[in-house]
């Protein structure tokens, strides 16, 4: 299971952690496994935003959550910011609206 | 005449501060976490309750600057007092015009950090409409850094006026201060989502700034020519 970081501004490794293939960041060392549950719940927050049909908001996010395990996966290490990245793409493909708000959280004020 | 002026001052200095979009975006910021979270019929009472707390708040604070310059001052204050005034307005509408939004697609502004982070983490635990009243006065609070000239400009021509003037001026002000508020929560009444709203208010980004950063400007030109030049 990849290890994600909190990151959202430069990243920054140092050489200790770059052995461990652990991600460090200027703004937070906290390390936390990437929860496939966590993303379909941040997904089904938006689109119930959105007054989305929530059974058919729960079938995209459970696909876009399984596309994005099965990418990160294949990393050793991923950011919080990469994962959304990747969802809201991913999200794009059904609904645009989602992937945008997805992708626009907490960047209002 | 010297009353008209007085009112169009206050109409200035309320529709300037009208323009500053703190109070807007942590409204959508509330509806994001409520909506999300909520049934829409508590949404609506808790967004009302944070328009209520900004109405509350911009009144509040008007009629209080409005005393303090009497007590300290015993009448409306002079030519110098208006000239630092003036000197301000024109500081804040640089910033306006070169800080206020922060750069990048969104409507992230130049607010102290801890205050954003703040409006974000009481948005998000809103739960009723007292709280959604206190965030409505914190947000309101949050913007004094920029609004403060404006609410010191306003309460000055506030004391100008006669008696009967004052209080009508004064609930005039609140009214148009949260206007913004108003006619947000009726464009998603009638069917508008958040997207849209975000996405209008980021093509629009550069028009705020420079609408608020000349309204600055031409209050200060007004202050001057009307109230220190007398013309």
């Amino acid at each position: 299971m990849a290890l994600i970081e909190k990151v959202k501004t430069r990243r920054r490794y140092s050489k200790a952690v770059a052995e461990e293939k652990i991600m460090t960041s200027r703004a937070s060392k906290t390390k936390v496994k990437f929860s496939k549950k966590k993303l379909v719940a941040e997904i089904l927050f938006e689109a119930r935003v959105l007054n989305r049909h929530l059974g058919a908001a729960k079938i995209i996010a459970e696909r876009v959550a399984d596309e994005v395990e099965t990418w990160a996966s294949e990393r050793s290490f991923i950011t919080e910011d990469d994962i959304t990245q990747v969802a809201s793409k991913k999200i794009a493909k059904y609904d645009k609206d989602l992937a945008y708000i997805f992708k626009n959280r907490g960047k209002i004020i | 005449m010297k009353e008209i002026i007085d009112i169009l001052v206050i109409l200035l200095a309320a529709i300037t501060s009208a323009s500053l979009q703190l109070g807007t975006g942590t409204l959508l910021m509330l509806y994001h976490e409520s909506l999300g979270r909520k049934i829409p019929q508590k949404t609506r009472r808790i967004t009302w309750g944070y328009i209520f707390g900004a109405f509350l708040f911009s009144t509040l604070v008007l009629a209080t600057t409005a005393l303090i310059i009497l007590v300290c001052n015993g009448n409306p204050l002079g030519e110098n007092g208006l000239i630092v005034l003036v000197s301000l307005a024109i500081v804040v509408a640089l910033l306006v015009l070169l800080f206020y939004y922060r750069k990048g697609r969104n409507t992230m502004l130049w607010v102290p950090d801890w205050i954003a982070k703040y409006l974000k983490k009481r948005a998000a635990k809103a739960d009723s409409s007292a709280e959604a009243v206190a965030l409505g006065i914190m947000t309101a609070f949050g913007e004094l850094p920029f609004a403060v000239v404006l609410t010191i400009i306003a309460a000055n021509s506030l004391l100008s006026l006669p008696r009967t003037l004052i209080i009508i001026a004064l609930a005039g002000y609140a009214m148009i201060v949260i206007m913004p508020l108003i006619i947000t929560k009726m464009v998603i009444k009638n069917g508008k989502n958040l997207v849209a709203i975000q996405k209008w208010r980021i093509e629009n980004k550069m028009f705020f700034r420079v609408f608020t950063g000349v309204c600055y400007l031409v209050m200060a030109a007004f202050l001057v020519a009307f109230k220190i030049m007398g013309v």
